[in-house]
């Protein structure tokens, strides 16, 4: 990136993002992440690691559970099974579509290397007859790397995140 | 399908489809089997104070778990005894001293029973103290064990300790990987909505066979990457690139194991235990070979003695089934609970448990492993749900109505011994036998009481 990001630049990434995912294209998605990157899908009422700097989350619950927390090796590992040709829960094939609102970039920190979105969505995968939509809001955090935007923490609240869940086969 | 034929949905090696698609079995099996046997209804700390309460939904009915101002914990039904209205909304929550009815305000005490009614007057004369209502929240029997909170809905019926027997051990064995011998739930549960009949999940609990073949895709993914990261270590570590080689990183120890050949599996023995409870892994699991955590090793021996220490570390099933509503594992502190919504839809609630006074890693442990192995976005699950949900579809075929348990029945020689091999599916027969006396027609009151 040539120049400091700015909020459409980053808006810009988030959309970009979706459309990886929209688009199986999961080895580039896997590009979009910081060498330390976290992708976490939390459970209400579970841990809050400090992950959302100045966001007010609390930082030192020591218990709960999460329906997804991945670093760079288990995304490696779960893209990997999804190309897997005995991924039989992908038979059917499943496909998804992200509806995102407008990224609120909430703070452009150039200084720190720092820069968080907020962005509601819908999100909707289909599986052979039937489709499962789910609702939240994905809040990113971003850092330049090698003079490119990529995400530190991509964190998915769902609205139903403590209701039972169908399985959920791909990314949010 | 006609409740008369219950009985003949079962014999010794198979199992006819109608157990597992039929309206009027599921019906039945909340009338019979749910009522008689003992249920899990959760663990005492989720209601570690005097008016904490915590909320189950058991086949249909509305369990309520209140800790009492002696510390004892009561389970009654969560519903009010004038117009049958919850008397406390959500999973778990506090009351002080008193449950009151948000509809008419009438209030019981933490026990159940009837404290007050509005308009008072107007029940002089009237037999309302004399009938059920007047008890109050209908209580249930219930027991624990090391904080397991069991609840058996009919009036009468065995007792606790007779129907779990040496099941209890199992739990002992969860609750000793505590260096204090507590257990404490790590927050609430990852919940998995499944669309297949409850018993579906359950007979998986101790199929060992499955694992190789079903998570073949995840345990190659797991491996391939790991070859891969490990040898891009190697060269990092070889072009001095300082950062120290970690082993093998603990989600890889986690994986791999599923992919364990039939004779491992075969020599993890299972055992059968008397009311439909089994145990897969009597002598090993996939969970053996796990890297030690020393300091939590040493707390241990601290604790208990060299001995027991050993003893107790060294019994790691892979899942211990407490027929029909609990499964679980030593290490990790995995618990499953098994909640029937429907003949076809099932809700299966997975907790961490924390080992008080053991270092944190075990929780970190046991909270990968569930995302790892049994969330809705769990990649193993997927494709464990998959084959659950395809084959409540395809039972509706006509062609053949049976599903097979033949593997290692040998009828000739009286029956499924109680030590068994790993892949012998009498850890299945042995639930079926468990299910077809459970829903004979009421005896000892059973029915009666509903």
């Amino acid at each position: 990136m040539s120049a400091p990001p700015a909020a459409a630049d980053i808006a810009g990434f988030i959309f970009e993002e979706a459309r990886l995912l929209d688009s199986a294209r999961w080895e580039d998605w896997l590009g979009l992440f910081a060498p330390e990157g976290r992708y976490r899908v939390p459970l209400p009422g579970g841990a809050a690691p400090a992950e959302t700097a100045g966001s007010g989350a609390a930082d030192d619950e020591p218990l709960g559970q999460s329906i997804a927390d991945e670093d760079l090796l288990l995304l490696r590992i779960r893209i990997a099974r999804l190309r897997h040709p005995r991924a039989y829960s992908l038979q059917p094939q499943v496909s998804c579509q992200h509806v995102l609102q407008q990224p609120h970039v909430e703070r452009i920190d150039r200084a720190g290397n720092t820069f968080t979105a907020y962005t509601p969505f819908m999100y909707a995968e289909c599986k052979g007859d039937e489709q499962a939509i789910l609702f939240g809001a994905v809040r990113h955090r971003l850092r330049l790397h090698e003079g490119a935007l990529r995400i530190v923490l991509k964190r998915v609240d769902l609205l139903n995140a403590a209701a039972p869940l169908p399985a959920i086969y791909l990314f949010i | 399908m006609n409740p008369d034929r219950i009985a003949s949905l079962v014999e010794p090696d198979r199992v006819h489809r109608d157990a597992y698609v039929s309206e009027t079995v599921f019906r039945l099996e909340c009338e019979r089997l749910f009522r008689r046997a003992w249920i899990y209804v959760g663990h005492d700390s989720l209601v570690p104070h005097a008016g904490d309460y915590a909320t189950a939904d058991v086949a249909g009915q509305p369990l309520l778990m209140v800790r009492q101002s002696d510390g004892a914990v009561a389970v009654m039904l969560n519903r009010c005894a004038h117009k049958g209205s919850p008397v406390v909304s959500g999973r778990w929550g506090h009351v002080d001293r008193v449950l009151r009815c948000p509809y008419h305000s009438w209030s019981y005490r933490l026990d159940g029973s009837l404290l007050a009614v509005p308009v008072a007057e107007g029940y002089a004369g009237t037999r309302m103290r004399e009938c059920d209502t007047g008890r109050g929240l209908s209580r249930v029997s219930s027991a624990q064990h090391r904080g397991f909170v069991f609840a058996r809905l009919a009036a009468e019926g065995i007792g606790f300790e007779e129907y779990f027997g040496e099941m209890l051990g199992c739990i002992d064995a969860i609750a000793d990987r505590s260096p204090v011998g507590e257990l404490q739930v790590a927050g609430p549960p990852l919940r998995s909505l499944i669309r297949c009949n409850w018993k579906i999940y359950l007979e998986n609990i101790p199929d060992a066979l499955h694992a190789s073949v079903t998570h073949e895709s995840s345990v190659a993914a797991a491996d391939a990457v790991w070859e891969q990261e490990a040898e891009a270590r190697r060269q990092g570590r070889e072009a001095g690139a300082g950062e120290p080689a970690a082993g093998r990183p603990t989600v890889i120890e986690q994986l791999s194991p599923f992919g364990s050949g039939s004779p491992f599996m075969e020599d993890m023995g299972g055992r059968c235990v008397p009311n439909g409870h089994v145990i897969l892994g009597v002598r090993a699991s996939l969970h053996s070979g796990y890297s030690a955590v020393p300091a939590y090793e040493a707390a241990m021996r601290r604790a208990y003695g060299e001995e027991r220490a050993a003893r107790i570390l060294s019994w790691n099933p892979q899942n211990a089934l407490l027929y029909p509503s609990l499964a679980l594992k030593a290490a990790p502190q995995t618990v499953r609970v098994v909640r029937p919504l429907a003949v076809d839809r099932t809700v299966v609630e997975i907790w961490a448990f924390r080992a008080r006074e053991a270092p944190a890693e075990l929780l970190e442990r046991t909270r990968l492993y569930n995302r790892l192995v049994f969330s809705p976005m769990s990649m193993v699950a997927h494709d464990d749900v998959h084959v659950f949900e395809g084959i409540q579809r395809a039972l509706a075929a006509d062609a053949n109505p049976w599903v097979s348990l033949h593997r290692n029945h040998r009828a000739q020689l009286g029956g499924d011994a109680a030590e068994v091999g790993g892949l012998d599916e009498a850890l299945m027969r042995h639930q079926f036998a468990a299910w077809a006396r459970a829903m004979s027609p009421g005896t000892a009151g059973a029915e009666a009481a509903g």
